[in-house]
């Protein structure tokens, strides 16, 4: 799993279209002053299915890249 | 060489063929129609293979901008149009000039302001020399005085708007385009030779992308950007001032004149030769950049300067700023066109 | 189609690292993602150009790595036009917001639409002149409050929000005709907000049918109806929550024309 976080706004529409609950929005922000989002392999609901629902709803192209990598993956 | 009785839409149209255009986008509009006319007739035309697209757009708001694709490209296109028209496409023509995109309007000079006549007038010098489209936009501006002459500077309007990337206008008038004269009909070569570096087409294995904006997020980058519009103009100053100066040497009253007022003036320097006084005349052949320099050679030797120009006095300016506040110049505005020759001698 | 399409690869035509200048929340940046992502899954992003607007659709060319020129406002019909026919394979396109394609540039879009020629224009429509600020715009709706309709728009002064689809449905020329909801739907569910990917999937199939359009030779328009919430002086959810509740029954999605079959239909 790929991440820009420079690039999120923190619109929040990834963490709440992620079905295993592996999103959330940061604590700290980046450097446009956005809490962006973070991964987790382990979810709230469970592990990432890789489905990359959050990769087609960001609309800033923040989720770059989802590689199957069955385990914790980057 | 050969000779031929040229209608001078023809005759436009011709050059701009043997120049090698191939896009013609334009809107009918007295007295320029019949420049569009010939475009669309010669549509097939097996001498001019590079020629393939005619369209009559829906204005010339929507012609202009149909000019800035092909010009962004790196083609040649063209069209023709007069006084109400150029004011439509004043904004695409400012937004050439900052993106770098060259093509050749063909402005043919009717009564004015407004829907004024449909007769010639030489009325658009002020708008196509001084400002053509806000924000300090600009144009070259070749004035032909006859068909001959029309169709070499169609030639040489389309090599100087792809050598400095910028909009070329020829500013002509009903009469030249409607008048049928003998050339000799000079041979012109097509201007392009493939698709220039700078081409917006796609990318097509070069890399890098080829971007033209015509808006800046930053004053900074504004600023950099017309200090090189700047230079660039300045190059085109020194090297591209064309004019004729016809008797000059020892004449004592100086005609300034363009266009088919030159011709006019050409006969008033007969007239007054034939009488005994030497006459002679200073024609711009272009506009913008006016030849002021070469103008400014003239002064401190008390010649009289008589600028007749059909209109109320627009190049009047040009030639005064040119030759100072001491010289002897005086305007004779022919508005509406008439001339009678009286006013003229 | 779906496992492909599934797929969450980089895209290359989006520039590494920079961001947008869009709005948290906005489709737009969405929308470009999936035009670049189309273009390279049809495998021609070396021939795409794509021709600026204005607004705030013309930000995206900060972000698009492919050949570009900036057309005046309303203007880019025109343009593409001209690049079209002196550059048959580039593949052209545009995204003009509402104002953009309905206001100024209507004309411009009803002659490139007639003569169809073959390029893609996709209009955001999000009820507003987004950039200038929220002003009344060709398809903002009666009531609406605008910076230039304080008290909502009053259609005895101002005329009612105009069907671009219907339009253009009018007109011969366009081979592919489309309108679809871009921003996602969000939905309730014991107090939390959710939301699906599906309006960004159906979006891409749309993007995907829009240039295999221009592809076999005709001209195609998408109408996207997305948010716009700083204007709109509304939160992120309420705002998508307004587009699909309010927006969708002056703007309802549907296929307008498909000349090519591309939906697997036929002539509308």
């Amino acid at each position: 799993m790929i991440i820009d976080p420079g690039r999120c706004k923190g619109c929040g529409i990834c963490v709440a279209a992620c079905p295993m609950g592996n999103l959330r929005l940061s604590e700290g922000v980046n450097s446009l002053g956005y809490h962006y989002v973070e991964w987790r392999y382990e979810g709230e609901v469970g592990p990432c299915t890789g489905c990359a629902a959050c990769y087609w709803v960001c609309p800033e192209y923040s989720i770059l890249e989802i590689v199957r990598s069955g385990g914790e993956g980057t | 060489m050969t000779a031929e009785l040229l209608r001078g839409a023809e005759a436009i149209g011709l050059a701009a063929l043997m120049s090698g255009v191939e896009a013609y986008f334009g809107y009918p509009i007295t007295p320029s129609s019949e420049i569009m006319e010939f475009m669309a007739s010669e549509q097939g035309d097996p001498r001019f293979p590079r020629y393939r697209a005619f369209v009559q757009a829906s204005s010339e708001v929507e012609a202009v901008s149909m000019l800035m694709g092909a010009g962004a490209a790196g083609h040649l296109a063209m069209t023709a149009t007069s006084g109400p028209g150029l004011s439509l496409m004043a904004e695409g023509i400012s937004h050439a000039y900052v993106a770098e995109i060259p093509f050749l309007i063909v402005d043919v000079n009717r009564g004015g302001p407004g829907l004024g006549t449909t007769e010639p007038e030489q009325s658009d010098y002020l708008f196509v020399t001084r400002s053509l489209g806000h924000g300090g936009s600009r144009a070259i501006v070749l004035a032909p005085e006859g068909v001959g002459e029309a169709m070499e500077l169609v030639n040489r309007g389309f090599r100087l708007a792809f050598e400095y990337r910028i909009p070329v206008v020829i500013l002509t008038d009903a009469i030249v385009v409607h008048m049928r004269e003998t050339v000799d009909v000079p041979e012109l070569r097509p201007v392009l030779d493939g698709v220039p570096p700078w081409a917006v087409r796609g990318k097509r294995g070069r890399g890098t992308r080829n971007a033209l904006t015509t808006g800046f997020l930053d004053s900074r980058e504004l600023k950099e950007f017309k200090e090189g519009l700047e230079r660039k103009w300045r190059r085109i100053s020194e090297r591209e001032a064309y004019y004729e100066c016809h008797m000059c040497d020892d004449a004592e009253v100086i005609y300034v004149a363009f266009g088919i007022s030159a011709r006019v003036a050409a006969e008033a320097v007969r007239e007054l030769r034939g009488r005994g006084t030497p006459a002679g005349l200073f024609r711009p052949i272009t506009l913008a950049p006016f030849p002021s320099g070469a103008l400014a050679r003239l002064r401190g030797r008390g010649i009289r300067f008589v600028v007749m120009e059909m209109n109320e006095g627009q190049m009047y300016r040009d030639v005064r700023e040119a030759l100072g506040p001491d010289e002897d110049v005086e305007s004779i505005p022919m508005m509406g066109g008439i001339v009678t020759r009286s006013e003229v001698s | 189609m779906g496992a492909e399409v599934r797929q969450a690869k980089r895209i290359g035509l989006l520039y590494d690292g920079r961001a947008s200048t869009f709005c948290p929340g906005c489709e737009h940046g969405l929308l470009l993602k999936l035009i670049a992502r189309a273009l390279e899954e049809l495998g021609v992003a070396d021939r795409a150009v794509m021709v600026g607007t204005v607004g705030c659709s013309s930000l995206g060319y900060l972000l698009f790595d492919s050949d570009f020129v900036q057309a005046p406002h309303g203007r880019a019909p025109a343009v593409m036009a001209g690049i079209k026919l002196v550059e048959p394979d580039a593949v052209v396109f545009a995204i003009q917001g509402d104002g953009d394609a309905l206001s100024i540039g209507l004309q411009e879009l009803l002659y490139a639409a007639d003569r169809g020629i073959p390029m893609t224009i996709f209009m955001y429509n999000n009820m507003t002149f987004g950039m200038t600020g929220g002003q009344m715009a060709p398809t903002t709706i009666p009531g609406m409050r605008t910076t230039t309709t304080p008290r909502g728009r009053d259609v005895k002064l101002s005329g009612s929000p105009i069907d671009a689809c219907r339009l253009l449905s009018a007109i011969d020329g366009p081979a592919y005709l489309r309108r679809a909801i871009l921003a996602p739907r969000p939905l309730r569910v014991k107090g939390k907000i959710f939301y699906s990917a599906r309006e960004a999937l159906e979006a891409y199939r749309i993007v995907l049918n829009a240039f295999r359009a221009q592809l076999k030779g005709g001209f195609s328009f998408v109408e996207f109806v997305g948010t716009c919430n700083v204007n709109w002086r509304m939160g992120i959810d309420e705002s998508k929550a307004f587009v699909h509740e309010v927006g969708a029954k002056y703007f309802p999605p549907g296929l307008c024309r498909d000349i090519y079959g591309l939906e697997g239909g036929g002539k509308v």
